[in-house]
């Protein structure tokens, strides 16, 4: 058994181990810097294997594809997965709640719900990737190829090529 | 990424995106629905990864339950696999009148017996290099009365008569959209 005040600092020691204590900052592409833990930022892959590789965690990650708004958005699914604990039921009920909520938002406007496919694509973090693809696929399941035109604002190109490698399809039999 | 709210082209998705989307949605929807929005989301949905395994039971949502559509659906998805269709899971029709199976080396012989069994109507059946199943098949169909079939298309690596039957060789080859829902897996490495 250690001494007290060894005791502390050990513990301080695998709380900040543990939390991901050390601050990360990812900067948007307009320039505005967001401060989050390591846990939160580690959620992403890309920027995962960068710290592990020795990147430059103190000068921050600099992120020109995203903008501030999505990166915001992108950084609150972080630090809902990252910070918190998801051992029991009710931390876990409350997490897929979180999910739901979080989709839901998304789900109600198409425009942001792309940017943050784009964000969850580009830096790797594979549970949001999954959250919002499934959300896409469930917008188009059921409906119709106009219907879906219409709730993604997709204008009909299909050339003629196209359309008659369809048909040909079509008529195969 | 600043653009205006509703300038997103929904029709360029990057491919990772467009391979985990479409891989979400069944056989019939990406044939019928996904697959004809637009050039893009039309070629994104021949990605032959999303046709290793077809799945074609949904047939509530589109409300196409006619025979021929089907027909032409699985063929199409057959099609689109290109040689790599590792599963392939339908609804079973007791008027089933056509199977034919391609290099399906581990379809289980009970669920072949079962399913077979449960199709008097059958009119046709082709096995082509399917291993040992056809040894389970000769056994049901000479012992079980199919008054409908009036063709039976055996070919396996031996290239021999089994049973008394001929081999016949260079038949065209018949794939039928009403496939088995008892979880009749196929491997079908070569098409």
């Amino acid at each position: 058994m250690a001494t007290g005040s060894g005791a502390a600092a050990a513990a301080a020691d695998a709380e900040e181990k543990e939390s991901g204590s050390r601050m990360i900052t990812l900067t948007s592409n307009e320039g505005k810097a967001f401060v989050v833990t390591e846990a939160s930022a580690r959620q992403s892959a890309t920027i995962r294997s960068m710290v592990d590789d020795g990147g430059c965690v103190d000068k921050g990650f600099p992120l020109p594809n995203v903008d501030s708004k999505t990166l915001a958005r992108v950084i609150q699914y972080c630090d809902e997965h990252g910070n918190k604990e998801a051992h029991t039921v009710d931390e876990r009920a409350a997490l897929a709640k979180f999910d739901k909520d979080f989709i839901a938002e998304l789900d109600a406007d198409k425009a942001f719900l792309y940017d943050v496919t784009m964000a969850a694509n580009y830096l790797h973090i594979q549970g949001l990737f999954a959250l919002t693809t499934q959300c896409i696929a469930d917008t188009i399941k059921g409906k119709t190829p106009e219907e879906i035109r219409t709730a993604f604002g997709i204008e009909y190109d299909l050339t003629a090529q196209d359309e008659e490698e369809i048909k040909e399809e079509d008529t195969h039999a | 990424m600043l653009l205006p709210p509703e300038s997103r082209d929904w029709s360029e998705l990057p491919m990772d995106a467009f391979s985990v989307i479409f891989a979400k949605l069944g056989a019939i929807e990406l044939l019928m629905g996904a697959g004809l929005v637009c050039h893009s989301w039309l070629h994104a949905a021949k990605l032959p990864h999303l046709w290793q395994c077809v799945e074609m039971v949904r047939l509530e949502a589109l409300s196409l339950k006619e025979p021929i559509v089907m027909s032409e659906m699985a063929r199409a998805a057959v099609d689109r696999s290109d040689g790599r269709l590792e599963a392939f899971e339908g609804q079973w029709s007791p008027k089933l009148k056509r199977l034919c199976l391609v290099s399906c080396y581990s379809v289980y012989k009970e669920a072949f017996i079962e399913f077979i069994a449960k199709c008097p109507l059958i009119e046709d059946i082709a096995l082509i290099n399917c291993g040992s199943v056809v040894f389970h098949a000769l056994n049901v169909i000479t012992g079980k009365s199919f008054p409908q079939l009036k063709r039976f298309e055996l070919r396996t690596a031996f290239e021999r008569p089994c049973y008394g039957f001929d081999v016949p060789l260079g038949i065209p080859t018949v794939v039928d959209a009403t496939y088995p829902a008892s979880k009749v897996r196929q491997d079908q490495d070569t098409y």
